[in-house]
Formats: structure tokens, sequence, C-alpha cells
């Protein structure tokens, strides 16, 4: 039955999910999470890598939920869903990255505690 | 336990400063006092005497028809242009007299107050409303839609917005407002320093209305992205809807930075947290770095529309294509991503270093190429143009003159060493009023003109209009002139009092003559309504074509005020400037648009609303319970915006369709109309 219908929304051009993938990134968001609770709880790792794992963990997740749950595909009829997606990510690079330069910069400058960094 | 029900309203020295300020204060308040209570009796008295309660209802307040929702905007953007202007007024006249022993005739609290509003209410409740009603009245009709992608969330933008604006001016009757600054800088606005209700005031009015402006810029969005007419691609929109799409794109990307800075100067203020205290491992800079990061951005915002009408009026008023129209619609989106790399520049004196300042420095001076190559394409558009000098086009030319000084002034101050000896000086001032009204101002005042007679089926007077222009612009240069020169001089900003040996008075009293004459500006515009809405069925004022300037867009192929549906047929267009060409292909230039004769059909539209107004009281009760500590009153107005936004969502009654026989009807009288003002 459901080759029959459009693979895409016609209004929004997005795929739409199956069963199967909504599971698959169901079964995915789960491990992911309970991975960084695991590598958290074991402590074999040392802080700093620790954040980093975590840090990791948390966007390979974040891209899991885009494609299994927000159906963001690169497929040309939901080119605006990826182009938007991007513009978005840009503007999330300059923001944060912009931020850290800019008051990593003061605080050196002005000899600032870096403590609350 | 009286502060347990009505909060910080049980204090008499926060509820009512002004009782414990000097006799000269309080006789100001009270004359605005008999100016509100006067103008609310003769509006309440009007409407009830004439019986116009039911028809505000039904016809304004519930409405989701976009070309309503934009005249509403418009009406409380000048009222707040008003009040804004007043507060102006107040300013240089106070900068003017208070030199040595004088102090002038305002307190500092208030001269503080009154420069806070000034700036909040001519950027938040006066360009914003102008611009949104610009995009109301003409995008849906630009692109061929019978309304915007979200009628009902048009409707509720609009209340939220009506919602911040009633916040901020009813500091005027209880309270008193922020004195920190359009901004509001921490640490000065923190509960430290601005303990009185007047910061919560500006935090929530501008959030409100805030988010009132990030659904609208999703809705435009949306309607630009999906509501077109067939054939209309993307490189065939006209080009003001071309900066609506990236203005809308920028207040998407940078209004929610807005709303999490204010949000946690609200929980410092609130919860005792130190994001920007000073103390406890706060940094004031970091809200200054967040506010700009959606603070350059709404430059841009505001001035991108602007361009886009511009070019509209351009093109119109020289009968030719708008020169370049590819490289315009580049030069938006270059703007578009530039306008998010400069925002450093607001605060080079911070104590970043030389990287980072340079870099900042650089990006500022880049984005005024793609201005400039905007410039050029409009006097190229002129060039060689049949020009008609209506008055769009005087304000028009009006922006060419001012913009440049204004784009030159704000590339000195790019300069990171110049700006090291020019921030906080009046020539700051000077520069972004000199791109402000210049650049936005003037762009809407032309917007408002040009497409006045498409929203009420009449043309505003056009010699009035051209005085309004010559006192405006005489007064712009009058007013800010002399504020370049003081801020050489280094007169700092917002000076309440300053000694006469520093000279400043002189230029002061100049700057005031010129507020004088743009009041005079002013005053010619209220007077060009009053005889235009006078003289609305004589000949040269009623626009029975829809299409009073030889239009060359698709809001003018159709009558004038549109039936609620906007077109009885969806327009196709193949080309740019679809309908001048149609136009061209009758034999003459003014012969009207061919009328199709094919059957008319049932016309798919939203219902009307009261959800948005609705749903608005309730947030004004949060927004109110919220300001005065009123806590239980602050969680019955959570609850009630919740259950009224899911009740609305339940609801799937929200369309009709318009039967062909009505449509038939309207059509067939518009056409008459037209046929008698062929003669």
């Amino acid at each position: 039955m459901a080759k029959h219908e459009p693979e895409f929304d016609v209004d929004t051009g997005a795929t739409y999910g199956t069963h199967k993938s909504y599971a698959t990134g169901f079964i995915l968001s789960i491990i992911l999470t309970l991975t960084s609770f695991y590598l958290v709880s074991t402590g074999a790792f040392s802080t700093l890598h620790l954040y980093i794992a975590v840090g990791v963990l948390a966007l390979i997740q974040l891209f899991v939920q885009l494609v299994f749950f927000l159906h963001l595909s690169t497929h040309s009829k939901a080119s605006w869903n990826l182009l938007s997606f991007l513009f978005a990510l840009l503007m999330v690079l300059i923001f944060v990255l912009g931020t850290l330069w800019i008051m990593y910069n003061l605080y050196v400058n002005m000899g600032m505690n870096a403590m609350s960094m | 336990m009286l502060e347990t029900f009505i909060g910080k309203l049980s204090n008499p020295h926060e509820v009512f400063p002004y009782l414990y300020e000097p006799v000269s204060q309080q006789l100001i308040i009270l004359s605005m006092f008999t100016f509100i209570v006067i103008g609310g009796i003769a509006l309440v008295g009007g409407l009830t005497y004439f019986k116009k309660w039911g028809y505000l209802w039904r016809e304004w307040i519930i409405t989701v028809d976009h070309k309503r929702i934009a005249v509403m905007y418009f009406v409380v953007a000048f009222i707040m242009l008003f009040r804004g202007f007043v507060d102006a007024a107040m300013m240089r006249t106070q900068q003017a007299l208070a030199s040595g022993d004088s102090t002038g005739y305002l307190i500092p609290q208030h001269f503080d107050q009154i420069f806070t509003a000034h700036g909040v209410i001519m950027i938040f409740f006066v360009a914003m409303p102008l611009m949104f009603a610009l995009f109301n009245i003409a995008v849906p009709l630009q692109i061929g839609a019978r309304d915007v992608a979200f009628p009902f969330l048009n409707s509720l933008s609009f209340w939220l917005f009506a919602v911040g604006v009633i916040l901020a001016n009813m500091s005027l009757l209880i309270g008193d407002f922020a004195h920190a600054g359009w901004l509001a800088y921490p640490p000065f606005s923190e509960l430290a320093y601005s303990p009185t209700v007047g910061t919560d005031y500006y935090i929530w009015a501008v959030q409100i209305s805030g988010l009132g402006s990030l659904l609208s810029g999703i809705n435009f969005f949306v309607t630009i992205l999906k509501m077109r007419c067939p054939g209309m691609t993307m490189m065939k929109m006209p080009i003001f809807t071309w900066t609506v799409f990236f203005s809308s794109i920028l207040i998407m990307a940078a209004f929610p930075v807005l709303t999490v800075d204010l949000a946690l100067l609200a929980l410092d203020r609130y919860m005792d947290m130190h994001f920007f205290t000073t103390s406890y491992g706060g940094d004031q800079m970091m809200y200054v770095n967040l506010i700009w990061m959606w603070g350059h951005p709404e430059v841009y915002i505001l001035v991108l529309p602007a361009f886009g009408i511009y070019s509209e009026i351009v093109a119109t008023f020289s009968k030719k294509p708008l020169f370049g129209y590819t490289t315009m619609v580049w030069a938006s989106g270059v703007i578009t991503i530039l306008s998010f790399l400069v925002w450093l520049h607001h605060f080079f004196t911070m104590g970043a270093g030389a990287d980072v300042n340079a870099f900042f420095g650089i990006m500022t001076m880049i984005i005024s190429i793609p201005t400039g190559v905007k410039l050029f394409n409009w006097i190229f558009t002129m060039y060689r143009g049949r020009i008609t000098f209506t008055s769009p086009m005087y304000w028009m030319m009006g922006f060419f003159a001012t913009f440049t000084i204004g784009g030159m002034t704000g590339v000195m101050l790019s300069v990171p060493g110049i700006d090291f000896q020019a921030h906080n000086s009046t020539f700051l001032v000077a520069h972004f009023h000199n791109v402000i009204i210049g650049g936005v101002v003037f762009g809407y005042f032309a917007g408002f003109t040009y497409w006045f007679p498409k929203m009420f089926g009449f043309r505003l007077n056009e010699r009035l209009g051209k005085c309004a222009f010559w006192c405006w612009i005489v007064g712009f240069f009058v007013a800010f002139m002399p504020l370049y020169i003081l801020g050489g001089m280094g007169m700092t900003r917002r000076l309440y009092h300053y000694d006469a040996s520093t000279g400043f008075q002189p230029f002061l009293i100049v700057a005031a003559i010129g507020a004088a004459i743009i009041a005079l500006g002013v005053f010619f515009q209220v007077l060009q309504l009053i005889v235009s809405i006078k003289n609305r069925d004589k000949e040269g004022y009623r626009d029975l074509t829809g299409d009073p300037w030889n239009g060359r867009t698709l809001e003018w192929a159709t009558s004038s005020p549109p039936a609620f549906y906007n077109f009885a047929h969806d327009p196709e267009v193949n080309c740019i400037d679809a309908f001048w060409y149609d136009k061209q292909k009758g034999l003459d230039v003014d012969s009207k648009p061919k009328i199709r004769t094919e059957p008319y059909h049932d016309i798919h539209m939203p219902k009307d609303t009261a959800m948005g107004f609705i749903i608005s009281v309730f947030v004004l009760i949060l927004g109110f319970a919220m300001v005065w500590h009123i806590w239980w009153l602050a969680i019955v107005g959570v609850i009630c915006t919740i259950a009224a936004v899911i009740s609305r969502a339940c609801n799937y009654d929200i369309d009709y369709y318009v039967k062909a026989s009505t449509v038939e009807a309207i059509e067939t009288q518009h056409q008459q109309e037209m046929a008698g003002a062929k003669i």
C-alpha cells in the first residue's frame, strides 16, 4: 500500500517517516544516550576526554534525530529543508565561535580570570 | 499580606514615583495625563456615540485579513511615532537649555527615561510596525496570494506587538520606565542599580513584541516560499518581496538571540542569578555581545525592506525595469549574511585585541560594497528614464543624499581607531540617525505614500506630501549636522547638563531648531492625511482603476482597495514586472489590463478569529503581573495563555468558501467603476 502513496509531502517536500525509520531513530537515540551515561558512570575517561566523548555522542544524536525524526534529506524535493538547516548551522557556528573568540580575546587582553570561561 | 495579592502595586513610591518629585516635573506629568485622559475620553466617547464598537470588533479586532492588519500596524506606528517624537523634542529642548547654571526643565531621572523610551519606541514600536505594515499590505498582493500563509498567526503577531506597546506606555501612568538606555546594558539595568519596575516594563514590552516580530518573520518567509502565484519563480519576484524574504530570514535568525539575552537579564533581576552582574562570575560584556548579535542584523531587518521600496518606486516612476535586478537580489543576500559578521563594531572599546577589532572593522567596511551596488543600480535605473517627480520619488532622492552621508560616517566609525575617539559621542548619534531617518524612515514614508491608494482607494495630496518632505530633509540636516560637530568637540551622548565653557550650547540650539522644522514636517503629514481624506472622492484623489501610478507589479492588477480575497482569479506571470508587460501588450501605456472573462470559482478563505486578540489579552495580564511581581496573576496569565493556544489548535473550523456568485457581484461592480474611470 505504501508504495502507491507519494514518498514526499506535497507541501513541504519532506520525506514521510515509516514505522521502521522511526524505530531506527528511536533505538539509535537510546543507544547513544545510554552510551553517554555509561561513559560517565564507568569513570574510565579523564574529565577532558569525557567532555569530548559526550559532546561527540550528542552531535551524532543530533544528526540521527534530524534524519529520522525531522526527515532531513538531500533529496532535491526537500532542498529547502536542507538549505535552511545549513543556514541555521552557519548562524549557530557564527554565533558560538564568534562569541568564544570575542570573549576569550577579551579575557586575555583585559587580564581577567578565565575561570568563568 | 497586601504584597502577596498586588505585588509591588502596594508600594506608592513604585506606583506613583512622580508624587515625590518637584512641582515642575509634576506639571509636565499632569499635562501628559490630561492629554491621555482627554484623548481616551474622546476615543471611547466617539466609539460609543457613533455606535462603532461592534464595527471595531467585527471588522478590525478579529480580522485576519492582511490588508486590515496592515492598516492597524500603521495606526499604532503613527501614534507611537508621535510619542517618540515628543520624547525627541523634550531631549532637544533640555539640551539646548541645560548649559552652565541652568539645569534645564527636566530632572535627570526623567531625562534618562525619555532617551530610553525614545530609542525603544522608535525602533520597536515605530520602525518595526511600519515595516510589518508594509510587509502586510504589499507582499501577498505582489506575489498574487489571497492572504499570508498563516492568517491567524498574523493577527496574533499584531496583537502581541500591541501588548508590547501597551506595556511600554503603561509606564507613563503607573510606575516608571527603564532609564538604562534603549538596550538596557547591565550592570546598570541590574537590580542593584535599577531597582524600580522600569527595566521590567522594558524587558516584558520588548520580549512580547519581539515574539510577535519572530512569528511575523516566520509567516512572511513561508508566505513568500509557498504562496507565490503560478509562474512566479523566485527570480521573477518583485524586488520588495525579495527584500522582505531576506528580512524575514534575518528576523528568524536574530530575534531568538534577543529573546535569550533578555530572558537571562530577567533571570538576573527576578531569580538573583548572575549572568551579567559584576560579581559572582557574571560578565556584562556577554550581554552586550548577545544584544548586538541581534541588534546589528536588526538594522538590516529594517533597512532591507526600505531598499526594496526604493527599488519598486524608482522603477515605477522612471518607467523602466529596475537596473540590475539580479545584482540587487544578490546584494541583498550578501548583506543578509554579512550583517551577522559585524556585530562587534558596536563595542570596539570593550577591550578586545587588535585581531578581533580588525576583523570586525574590515567586515563592516565590506558591507558597504553591496550597499553601494544598490545605490548605483537605483541611479542607473533613473538614468534616461522618464521620471515622474511624485512625492515617493522625493523621499527616494532625499534618501540618496542623506543615506550616502550616513553610510560614509559609518565607514569612518568602522575604523576601530576612529571609533575609540568617536564612540559614545553625539557623532555616533548623528551617524545612526543619519542612516535610520535617511534610510529607513524616508523609505517607509515613501512606501506609505506609494501603497496608500492600494489600502484606501484614494491618493494622498502630493503638494502637502512634498512640503512634508522638504521640512523633514531640511530639518534633519539642521538637527543632526550640529551633532556631528559636537561629537568632534567631545560631547557625549545622553548628556543631561554641560558646562557653559564647552561651547556646546549654540550647536544644541541649532539642533533644537532642526527638530522644530521636522515637527513642521510631521504637521504637514497630518494635514496631508486630513486634506486627502476630506477630498477622497474628488478627481485626482480617488483611484478607481487600482493602478494609480502606472505600476509594474501585481498589487496594481487588482482594485484599490482590493476585495478581501485580493484576486478574483489567480494571476499568472511569466516574467519580472509581468503586469507592466501585460499593459504594454495593449496599445498604449495607460491601457488597463485585459478584463478576464472566465467564469468565477469559489474562493477558499480563512475565517476571522478573536483568538489572536484573546491570547494577547492573557499575555498582557502575564506581562503586567510579572512587571509588578504579582505572582498568582502571572500563573493565571500563563495557564490562560496555554489554554487559549490549545483551544485554538483544536479548532478545525477555520476556513470557508466565498461563493462564486459573491465574487462575481463584487467584480462586476469593480469593472463598472473602472469603465467609469476611463472616460
